[in-house]
C-alpha cells in the first residue's frame, strides 16, 4: 500500500526545536522559523549537545549570522508564496525588508553571496516547486495553479515552468504520472 | 321404496298374519274376562235372589212365630203343642244362611245383627206373651201391653227386612247396570275383532297363496331357462382347508348344457369336486376368481379359455356370490371369439382398403386442387339435319374465370361460339367436332387474347356421353420455357466456347470423371497443359498418371485415392511433366457431384516462381529495414559524436579569455563550426525523418492551441530576431502524436519565419475550418468523413506554384545555401507526418507574394 | 556555501567528454571531488564498494558499453541505498522518447551533451545549483526534474 502526505515544513521544524530544547530544560523563544533566542548564552557543552540532537533531524545550527539571515529569507520567501492574501497586498522586497529589519538591498547582496542566486531567482524556484508539488497532486488545473500562485496567466506559469525546469508542465506532469503508475505496478 | 311394492311384499303380508294372530289373541282374553265376569254377575245375582228368599224366609218366619202364639192365645192352646219354639231352630238356620250369604256386604251384616237383636227382642215379647192367661173378653192392659209389644217388635223387624231389602234392591240395580254395559259391549268387540282378523287372514291368504303360486310359476320358469338357456349354470360350495382357505369347490348345482362340455350328465357331477372334474380350472385362474368373488363378494366378469379332452373353449363367465356358493354362467363364446377373430381379419383388409381409397382420393383431391387446369362440360347442339352447330356450356370451373375473366355464372348456359367467337378460326371447334363424331380425344394448342392478355392455352377434348369435357390450362409459361431453353442452349454453346478459349488464357483445364461407368473426359486446353493434342489419348485417370512428376506421384495417388474413398475431393498442388519434358506445377480442386468428380486444375507455375520472387523480395526489404535501423542508430550516436567534438574543441579554443588567434583564424574556426553544425542539423532531421514510424497506441488527442503554444517557445529566439507576428485563430484537438504533431508545426513555422522578405518583418496567420469530405477540392485518398483544414499563411519570399509539390520532398531546395540556411529535410517530415496522420498537405504560393499551406487532417 | 567538497561521479565511454567534463568542473567556483568511470560497470562497482563516500550527483551517458546508462539508473533506483542520488543523465540523444523514458524511470536531470564548452560549463553549472537550493532550501526533491 501506498499513502500520500501532505505535510507542513515548518510546523515539523518548530515541534522538533520546541521538543529537543525543552528537554534539555532550555530557557528559549523562537522568533519565526529558523531563529531561537536564549535568555542566556547557552555553555558550550550545552551547545554541542544541541548540535548532536538537532542534528538528528537535520537541523544545523548555524553559527553566522549571514546564514541564518538567508534561512530567514528563504522561510519568509515560502511563507509569502504560500499565503494568497499577501502578495496582493505587499511588494514582496517591501514586505521581506519591513518583516526581516533590513533593507532589500542588503538582504538581496546577502542572499547571492550566499547562495550564488538571487533572491527573485529562489522565489521563482520556490514558486515551480510548489506549483510541481501542485500538479503532481493532480487535483487542480493549471490555471488554477497558476491563480494560487499569483501568475499573471497560465502562459507565464507555463513559460516559468518550463525555463525552470527545461520541460512543460504537461510533460512533467505525465512523467510523474508514469511514475507513479511504474512503481505501483512494480508492488 | 314404494309403497306399492311395500304392500305387494311377501314380508308385509307375514308382518300382517302376525298382528291378525295377536288381535285374535288379544280378542280372546278380552272375551274371556267379559265372560268370567258375566258369570260373576251371574252368581252374584242369584245370591241376591237366594239372600231375597231368604230374607223373606226368615221374617216368614218371625210372622209365623208371632201368629202361632196369638193363635194359642185366641185358642187357648194352653197346651203349648204348638209354640214359637218350635221355629226357632229354623230362624236360626235361616238367620245362619243370610250371614253367610251377605258375608261381603257389610251394611247387610249390620243389619243382620240388629235383625238378631230385635229377634232376642220378639223371643223375649212372645214369651212373655206365651204367658198370658186365656181371657174371653178382655185382657188386661199389662197382657195387652205384651200383646202390642210383639206387634212393635215385629214391626222393627219389617222395617229391618225392608231395610235389607232395600239394600238389596240398591245392589241389584248397580250390577244390573254393570251387567248391561257389558253385556252391550264385549260382544261387539269381539264381534268386530272377529271379523276383521278374518278379513285379514283371508287377504293373507290369498296373496301368500298367489306369492306361491307365483313363486311356483317362477320356478318352473327358472327350471326352463336353465335347461333350455345356452349358458352353463353352475352354483359351486366352498371347501376349506383347516386354515380356513378355499382350497376347492364342489358342485351343487348345474343345469344341463355342461353335457356339451364335459360329457356328464348334471346328476353326475352333482357333488363332485372341481379338482375331480374340471382341474383346468385351477390352471386357467378361474378358481381364483371364484374365491375372489367370494372374499369380495362382488360379481367378477372374466374370459378364460378352458381346454378339455384337447379342445379349447372360451367362456365367458359371471360369477356371483350367493349362499356362501358362487353362482356361474358361462357361456360359450369359443364361436364368438373365432368371428371376432374372422371380424378383426375382414375389418383391417377394409381399412386396408379405407386407405387405398383415402388416398387415392387425397390424391385426387390434390391434384384437382392443385390444378390450374380450366375444366369444362358441354352438350351439343345440332341442326335439323343432326349437324353439330354448336356446344352449350353445362358446366366450367372456378379457373375459366381465371384463364378468361368472365364469371361462370356467365359462361354456364350459353354456347361457346358466343363467349369464344375465335375458336372457329383457330381449329379449336374443328376438333371438338372431330371429337364428337369420332369419339375420340383430342389436344389443341393456341395462344388467346383474353382482356389485353395474351396466353398460350393447351386444351385436351374428351368426348362424354354425347358431350364434350374440355380441360384446358394456361400453357405460357412452358411455351415460353421452351423458347428460353432454346435461347439458353444456343447461349451455352456460345458460352462453351468462350470457357474453352478462357482455359487457354487462364492456364486451366477441366475434367469430369464418373466414377459409376468410369467415363472420363478431359477440356481441350487440359490437352495442351500437357502440350498433347486435344483428344491425343483417351481420356482416363490411367493414362493421366504417367505425365504426375514421379517425385509427386506417391502424393498424388493418396489424394486421388481418398478423393475416391471420401467422395470428397481437397485442393492439393502437384507437378506434371509434359510431353516435351517441361515441369509444371497444377493446382488441382475439385468436387465430388453426382457420381462424378469434376475438377479444375490450374498450371501456376508462374505464380509459384512469382511469390517465391515476393518471399525473397520481403526478406530483402526485411534486411534493408534492418540495416536503416542500424543506421538510424549510429547516425544518432556514432555520427553526431565526432561533430560534437569538433564544435567543443573548436568552443574550447574559442571561448578562452586570451585567445591569441588572428582575425583570420578565428574566423576559419567559425566555418568550420558553422560547417559541422549544419552537418549536425541534417543528420538529426534525418534521424527524425526515419524515426517517423510509428505504432497505433501512441495516437492521443492533440490540442493544436497547445502545440502551437510550445512551438512558439521552442521558436523565441528566431521569432524574436525577426520580430514575426503570429495570429493564431482558435484551433480544434486533433488525433495524433503529439510529438509529431509539435514538429510539423514547428517546420512550418519555423519555414515561415525563415523565408522571410527581406525589409518586412514576417507575418503568419494560422486559421482553422471544418470541412465535409465532399467540400475538398483537392485530391487524396479521404477516407473520414469531417477533415479540418488548417491553413497557415505568410507574407514570405513564396516560390512558384510549379515547385508546389517538389518542396516536399527530400533534400529538394529551391535556395541556394548561402541565401537561406536549409536542410531540404523540413518539409518532407511534414508530408510523411501528414500522410502517417491520414491527411494531406499542399502548399499555394506565388514568389515574392507569400505561401500558404493547407494542412488536412481528420476530424 | 557548503564548507565540505562536493562529491560527483560521471561514468562515460568517451573519453574526451571525461576530460571536457573535468575541466569544465574545473572552472566553476563550487568546491567539487569529480570521479569519473569508464563505463557502467565500472560505477556500479564502485558505489557498492564498502565504506564508499557516495557522490551527491552521478552522471550518467547513455550509450555506454557493457552497462549502459539506462540500466544503471534501473540499478540505482532498485538500490535502497543509492534511491536517494541525484542522477544527471548525460547523452547525445535527443530523443523525446529517450528523454520522457529515463525520467520516468527516476532520472533527475537530463542534459544533451552540448556543443560548446560554455554550454557544457553552464549546464553544469546550473545542475550544481539546483542541487545546492534543494539540498539547502526545503524543496520537494521528488519532484527535481530538470531538462537542459
Amino acid at each position: 500500500m501506498r499513502i500520500y502526505l501532505k505535510f507542513d515544513f515548518n510546523t515539523i521544524c518548530k515541534t522538533v526545536i520546541q521538543e529537543q530544547l525543552n528537554a534539555m530544560g532550555m530557557d528559549y523563544t523562537i522568533h519565526g522559523v529558523g531563529e531561537v533566542e536564549f535568555r542566556r548564552k547557552p555553555t558550550q557543552d550545552e551547545e554541542q549537545r544541541m548540535e548532536d540532537m538537532l542534528g538528528n533531524y537535520g537541523i544545523e545550527i548555524m553559527d553566522d549570522h549571514q546564514i541564518a539571515l538567508v534561512q530567514r529569507v528563504k522561510d519568509t520567501v515560502t511563507e509569502w508564496i504560500l499565503d494568497e492574501e499577501l502578495p496582493k497586498r505587499y511588494n514582496f522586497s517591501t514586505y521581506l525588508s519591513d518583516k526581516l529589519n533590513y533593507t532589500y538591498t542588503y538582504l538581496s547582496s546577502i542572499f547571492s553571496e550566499a547562495t550564488y542566486s538571487s533572491i527573485e531567482n529562489f522565489v521563482i524556484l520556490k514558486k515551480i516547486d510548489i506549483a510541481k508539488t501542485f500538479i503532481g497532486q493532480n487535483n487542480l488545473t493549471l490555471t488554477e495553479i497558476a491563480y494560487k500562485l499569483n501568475y499573471s496567466s497560465v502562459a507565464h506559469l507555463s513559460a516559468q515552468f518550463k525555463k525552470t525546469t527545461g520541460l512543460t508542465p504537461s510533460s512533467f506532469q505525465k512523467i510523474i504520472k508514469k511514475r507513479k503508475e511504474r512503481s505501483l505496478t512494480k508492488e | 321404496m314404494t309403497w306399492h311394492k311395500v304392500v305387494s311384499s311377501t314380508k308385509f303380508f307375514a308382518i300382517l298374519l302376525v298382528l291378525a294372530v295377536a288381535l285374535l289373541m288379544f280378542i280372546g282374553s278380552v272375551s274371556y274376562k267379559q265372560v268370567i265376569r258375566l258369570g260373576e254377575s251371574a252368581d252374584w245375582v242369584s245370591q241376591s235372589l237366594k239372600v231375597d228368599m231368604e230374607i223373606d224366609q226368615l221374617f216368614s218366619y218371625y210372622h209365623q212365630m208371632q201368629s202361632v202364639e196369638f193363635k194359642n192365645l185366641l185358642l187357648r192352646d194352653t197346651l203349648g203343642i204348638s209354640s214359637y219354639e218350635v221355629y226357632k231352630p229354623q230362624v236360626l238356620s235361616s238367620h245362619k244362611k243370610l250371614k253367610e250369604l251377605t258375608y261381603n256386604n257389610p251394611v247387610q251384616q249390620k243389619t243382620l245383627l240388629r235383625v238378631m237383636h230385635w229377634q232376642d227382642s220378639l223371643y223375649r215379647a212372645l214369651a212373655t206373651m206365651s204367658s198370658i192367661p186365656f181371657q174371653k173378653t178382655t185382657y188386661s192392659k199389662s197382657d195387652q201391653d205384651k200383646i202390642a209389644k210383639v206387634s212393635e217388635v215385629l214391626t222393627q223387624l219389617n222395617l229391618l227386612k225392608n231395610q235389607m231389602q232395600q239394600e238389596m234392591q240398591l245392589q241389584l240395580a248397580k250390577r244390573k247396570d254393570d251387567y248391561k254395559s257389558q253385556i252391550f259391549f264385549t260382544p261387539l268387540m269381539t264381534l268386530l275383532l272377529g271379523m276383521f282378523a278374518l278379513i285379514i287372514f283371508v287377504i293373507s291368504y290369498l296373496q301368500i297363496n298367489s306369492q306361491r303360486k307365483k313363486t311356483a310359476r317362477t320356478e318352473k320358469f327358472l327350471q326352463n331357462v336353465l335347461s333350455s338357456t345356452e349358458n352353463i349354470i353352475s352354483y359351486f360350495l366352498p371347501i376349506y382347508d383347516s386354515a380356513g382357505e378355499i382350497k376347492d369347490f364342489s358342485i351343487a348345482f348345474t343345469n344341463e348344457k355342461i353335457e356339451q362340455v364335459l360329457s356328464q350328465k348334471p346328476d353326475e357331477l352333482v357333488n363332485g369336486k372341481m379338482s375331480d372334474l374340471i382341474p383346468d380350472n385351477f390352471k386357467n385362474g378361474i378358481f381364483q376368481e371364484l374365491v375372489a368373488v367370494l372374499k369380495d363378494k362382488k360379481a367378477r366378469k372374466f374370459e378364460k379359455p378352458f381346454e378339455f379332452k384337447g379342445t379349447t373353449f372360451w367362456f365367458k363367465t359371471t360369477a356371483v356370490e350367493m349362499e356362501n356358493g358362487v353362482l356361474t354362467t358361462s357361456i360359450d363364446t369359443t364361436l364368438e371369439r373365432q368371428h371376432n377373430q374372422n371380424l378383426k381379419v375382414l375389418n383391417q383388409q377394409l381399412e386396408t382398403q379405407n386407405n387405398h381409397l383415402e388416398d387415392t382420393q387425397a390424391f385426387l383431391n390434390s391434384i384437382l386442387e392443385s390444378t390450374s387446369n380450366t375444366v369444362s362440360h358441354l352438350s351439343t347442339q345440332r341442326d335439323a339435319q343432326g349437324q353439330i352447330k354448336d356446344f352449350k356450356y353445362l358446366f366450367a370451373n372456378k379457373e375459366i374465370e381465371k384463364l378468361t375473366g368472365i364469371p361462370v355464372a356467365e359462361i354456364v348456359g350459353k354456347s361457346i361460339s358466343q363467349i369464344f367467337p375465335f375458336i372457329k378460326e383457330n381449329g379449336l371447334f374443328n376438333l371438338m367436332v372431330k371429337c364428337v363424331n369420332q369419339k375420340s380425344m383430342e389436344t389443341h394448342e393456341a395462344k388467346y387474347t383474353f382482356q389485353d392478355r395474351q396466353a398460350w392455352i393447351h386444351t385436351t377434348i374428351n368426348n362424354l356421353n354425347n358431350g364434350l369435357t374440355l380441360t384446358s390450362h394456361n400453357s405460357t409459361q412452358i411455351v415460353e420455357a421452351k423458347q428460353r431453353l432454346q435461347e439458353l442452349n444456343e447461349q451455352l454453346s456460345v458460352q462453351n466456347s468462350i470457357l474453352n478459349d478462357a482455359e487457354e488464357v487462364a492456364k486451366i483445364g477441366s475434367y469430369r470423371w464418373n466414377i459409376t461407368t468410369m467415363q472420363a473426359t478431359m477440356s481441350d486446353n487440359f490437352y495442351r497443359l500437357l502440350e498433347c493434342e486435344p483428344g491425343e489419348f483417351p481420356p482416363s485417370p490411367e493414362n493421366y498418371r504417367p505425365f504426375v512428376h514421379p517425385k509427386d506421384l506417391v502424393e498424388y495417388e493418396k489424394n486421388f485415392k481418398s478423393a475416391l474413398e471420401e467422395k470428397l475431393t481437397n485442393s492439393f498442388t502437384y507437378r506434371i511433366v509434359t510431353k516435351t519434358g517441361k515441369v509444371k506445377h497444377l493446382q488441382n480442386s475439385g468436387h465430388y457431384l453426382q457420381n462424378e468428380f469434376v475438377g479444375v486444375v490450374k498450371d501456376i507455375s508462374t505464380e509459384l516462381r512469382n511469390e517465391q520472387k515476393l518471399i525473397d523480395k520481403n526478406l530483402e526489404l526485411k534486411r534493408s529495414n534492418k540495416e536503416l535501423e542500424s543506421f538510424s542508430r549510429v547516425a544518432s550516436h556514432d555520427l553526431q559524436e565526432p561533430l560534437r567534438k569538433i564544435q567543443l574543441f573548436i568552443s574550447r579554443l574559442t571561448e578562452r579569455d586570451n585567445s591569441s588567434f588572428s582575425k583570420q583564424e578565428e574566423e576559419y574556426l567559425k566555418k568550420i563550426s558553422s560547417s559541422a553544425n549544419r552537418m549536425q542539423t541534417l543528420i538529426k532531421y534525418l534521424l527524425s525523418y526515419s524515426r517517423l514510424t510509428t505504432t497505433k497506441k501512441d495516437y492521443d488527442k492533440v490540442n493544436l492551441n497547445l502545440v502551437m503554444e510550445k512551438v512558439q517557445e521552442d521558436l523565441e529566439a528566431p521569432i524574436k530576431e525577426t520580430g514575426a507576428q503570429i495570429i493564431t485563430g482558435e484551433l480544434p484537438m486533433v488525433k495524433g502524436i503529439s510529438f509529431q504533431i509539435e514538429q510539423l508545426f514547428r517546420n512550418l513555422i519555423s519555414n515561415s519565419v525563415k523565408y522571410h522578405s527581406k525589409g518586412c518583418s514576417p507575418k503568419i496567420l494560422i486559421n482553422s475550418t471544418k470541412l465535409e469530405r465532399g467540400e475538398i477540392k483537392d485530391k487524396f485518398r479521404k477516407k473520414a468523413k469531417h477533415y479540418f483544414c488548417i491553413s497557415i499563411e505568410d507574407n514570405g519570399i513564396g516560390f512558384a506554384q510549379e515547385d508546389a509539390n517538389k518542396i516536399f520532398e527530400l533534400f529538394q531546395r529551391l535556395h541556394n545555401k548561402n541565401q537561406y540556411s536549409g536542410t531540404g529535410i523540413g518539409l518532407a517530415i511534414c508530408k510523411k507526418i501528414i500522410e502517417k496522420h491520414k491527411g494531406h498537405i499542399v502548399a499555394i504560393s506565388e514568389p515574392n507574394k507569400g505561401a500558404t499551406f493547407h494542412i488536412y487532417l481528420p476530424a | 556555501m557548503p564548507l565540505h567538497t562536493l562529491n560527483i561521479a560521471l561514468a562515460d565511454d568517451d573519453e574526451d567528454d571525461r576530460m571536457l567534463f573535468k575541466e569544465a568542473i574545473d572552472e566553476i567556483k563550487i568546491k567539487t571531488k569529480l570521479s569519473l568511470f569508464n563505463n557502467g560497470e565500472e560505477l556500479m562497482e564502485h558505489l557498492s564498494l564498502p565504506g564508499v563516500v557516495l557522490p551527491q550527483i552521478v552522471f550518467l551517458d547513455l550509450n555506454m558499453p557493457i552497462k549502459n546508462g539506462m540500466q544503471c539508473l534501473h540499478e540505482i533506483r532498485n538500490t535502497p541505498c543509492l534511491k536517494e542520488l541525484l542522477v544527471a543523465i548525460y547523452s547525445t540523444s535527443s530523443s523525446e522518447a529517450d528523454i520522457e523514458e529515463t525520467f520516468i524511470n527516476g532520472a533527475n536531470i537530463y542534459i544533451n551533451k552540448p556543443n560548446s564548452f560554455g554550454a557544457l560549463k553552464k549546464a553544469i553549472d546550473k545542475v550544481l545549483q539546483l542541487n545546492w537550493q534543494y539540498h539547502t532550501s526545503a524543496l520537494n526533491r521528488d519532484n527535481f526534474l530538470l531538462r537542459i
